[in-house]
């Protein structure tokens, strides 16, 4: 039963890991020009800056990563 | 698109699916903790490095980076393991037609060998590669079609994870994604965070050349940094139509005696007769077409890195042509003995990833620190290099001692990686600095908003 409890510490941990390490990925993208990130600079649409993108898998990453 | 083309194919379908069918959910961290955060860092960073240096293959960045030796352990090590892994997709062809027609294992390997073998030498590869994308589109319209009638068969998601539950205490995990310590397969949390979210994936995104050349093939630089984050949004779809089929044959099937028969056994039994045909015949002929594709880069890789460059340096192209053939025939000889080595692993890709796990993280350290420190000097990238396959080679001799798991494939490949970049790093620092100037344009460099300019220019 105890290491039951541990199991789910343990991997709990590790989801909350997952999480910010995927966060500490999107700071870092965020700190990005956006010349280097953006097609057509700087006035394309802002779908053209792909940290949006980046943004929006790790969203869906995170979702199934504490759901399942 | 081809970037998701090139990392799945019919092996990966079968492996997958098997894989889930042993395993649980876990194998679906694969493509979602392995590829997402590796592709968004790749397209970031590595992509807009290898665009701008203007190389096309990973080996070649490494012989201009250390030395040309650790080109030439390179081209080796990666023509032993298409060598292998040919070994192992003939043997996941042999499974469909066993499964499907009903044929023993070696009759089937050897008609796939021969049919391979014949249209390979005759030079069909082309018309191979150009029906890619039409057998991609078949493996999906089949994969839709499983998962949507299997799900139908069974009642829904609900009464699928009820039926695997209920097979027994061992299938509680079955759907969890992170496995705790105590789990009897290969998959606990440690070898997903360190060994695959940390090592094997990002080694695979970015060193393996299918992977690394589909994106440089891009128009200009942004269209490679945007194809590789398309092709992670892709991937975050592929579990569910790979993964999910595996859960529902465990839930179908249960009982298999080999688990990566779980996709060609709902092929047989779930789909309508005239579309099982159609997805039969995609299948063989994907799994046909990597066979070939392999045979084909190998002799290509066998010629060009080795035996031009060391063994006969100046001969007739149909000298090296002949040169070609002859090993084609002899891996195809080779790969029909290995083929049964497969079952010494439990399913493909636990096969697939331990044979990768020999090459890709250790080139990974390498890769990461020469693309990252100017400070690594280019004696200690062939080093550390053969210190860490000399590692995993002890490890993978060992493992039973060495690991209290079965099939550590996982922590071999954090190991290595661990070795080779510790030995790199060490004999840097023991070493005199490289001139400064020798590795100009060699190493990355953040310069900030220079690169506007360059975001929509060709290469």
């Amino acid at each position: 039963m105890s290491f039951e409890w541990l199991d789910f510490v343990s991997i709990w941990t590790v989801k909350l890991g997952v999480i910010l390490f995927l966060a500490a990925i999107l700071v870092w993208i965020r700190t990005l020009p956006a010349s280097y990130v953006l097609r057509d600079a700087p006035d394309g649409a802002w779908w053209r800056d792909i940290r949006w993108w980046a943004l929006g898998i790790f969203v869906v990453l995170g979702i199934t990563t504490v759901t399942l | 698109m081809s970037i998701v083309v090139a990392d799945i194919g019919a092996t990966e379908y079968i492996g997958m699916s098997g894989g889930a069918y042993r395993f649980g959910l876990t194998q679906a961290n694969f493509d979602w903790l392995g590829c997402a955060p590796a592709m968004i860092v790749g397209a970031l960073i590595f992509i807009p490095f290898y665009w701008k240096l203007g190389i096309y293959t990973v080996p070649e960045y490494l012989g201009r980076r250390y030395t040309e030796a650790v080109r030439g352990i390179q081209a080796v090590l990666w023509v032993l393991l298409l060598a292998c892994l040919l070994g192992i997709i003939l043997w996941a062809s042999g499974l469909v037609l066993q499964t499907l027609l009903g044929w023993p294992m070696m009759v089937s390997i050897l008609v796939t060998a021969v049919i391979v073998g014949i249209y390979t030498v005759s030079g069909g590869l082309a018309a191979v590669v150009m029906t890619n994308a039409l057998q991609f589109v078949l493996l999906f319209v089949g994969a839709t079609s499983i998962l949507v009638l299997g799900l139908v068969e069974i009642g829904g998601v609900g009464a699928l994870a009820d039926r695997i539950q209920s097979l027994g205490p061992e299938y509680q995990d079955h759907l969890k994604l992170f496995l705790p310590l105590s789990t009897k397969t290969p998959y606990a949390w440690p070898a997903i965070v360190f060994g695959m979210m940390l090592v094997q994936a990002p080694a695979y995104w970015l060193g393996h050349q299918a992977i690394v050349q589909s994106a440089l093939g891009s128009r200009n630089e942004w269209d490679a940094k945007a194809g590789v984050m398309w092709a992670a949004f892709l991937k975050l779809f592929i579990p569910i139509l790979i993964v999910v089929p595996g859960l529902i044959a465990l839930a179908v099937h249960p009982g298999l005696e080999d688990g990566d028969q779980s996709l060609p056994m709902l092929i047989k039994t779930i789909l309508p007769p005239g579309l099982k045909g159609l997805v039969f015949a995609a299948f063989f002929a994907a799994l046909m077409s990597t066979v070939a594709c392999y045979l084909e880069s190998a002799a290509t890789m066998f010629t060009s890195d080795l035996y031009k460059r060391f063994i006969r340096k100046t001969a007739s192209d149909q000298h090296y042509l002949k040169v070609g053939r002859i090993l084609t025939a002899s891996l195809m000889i080779w790969a029909i003995a290995f083929a049964p080595i497969s079952t010494r692993f439990p399913g493909i890709f636990v096969a697939l990833q331990t044979l990768m796990s020999l090459i890709l993280p250790p080139t990974f350290a390498i890769l990461l620190l020469g693309v990252l420190w100017r400070r690594i000097t280019r004696n200690a990238g062939l080093i550390g290099l053969l210190a860490g396959v000399a590692g995993w080679i002890v490890m993978f001799l060992f493992q039973g001692i060495l690991f209290g798991v079965e099939e550590p494939f996982l922590y071999m490949a954090w190991w290595a990686f661990v070795l080779t970049f510790a030995v790199t790093v060490i004999v840097s620092l023991l070493s005199e600095p490289e001139p400064q100037r020798s590795l100009d344009g060699l190493v990355f460099e953040f310069r900030g908003p220079s690169g506007a300019a360059s975001e929509g220019t060709p290469r």
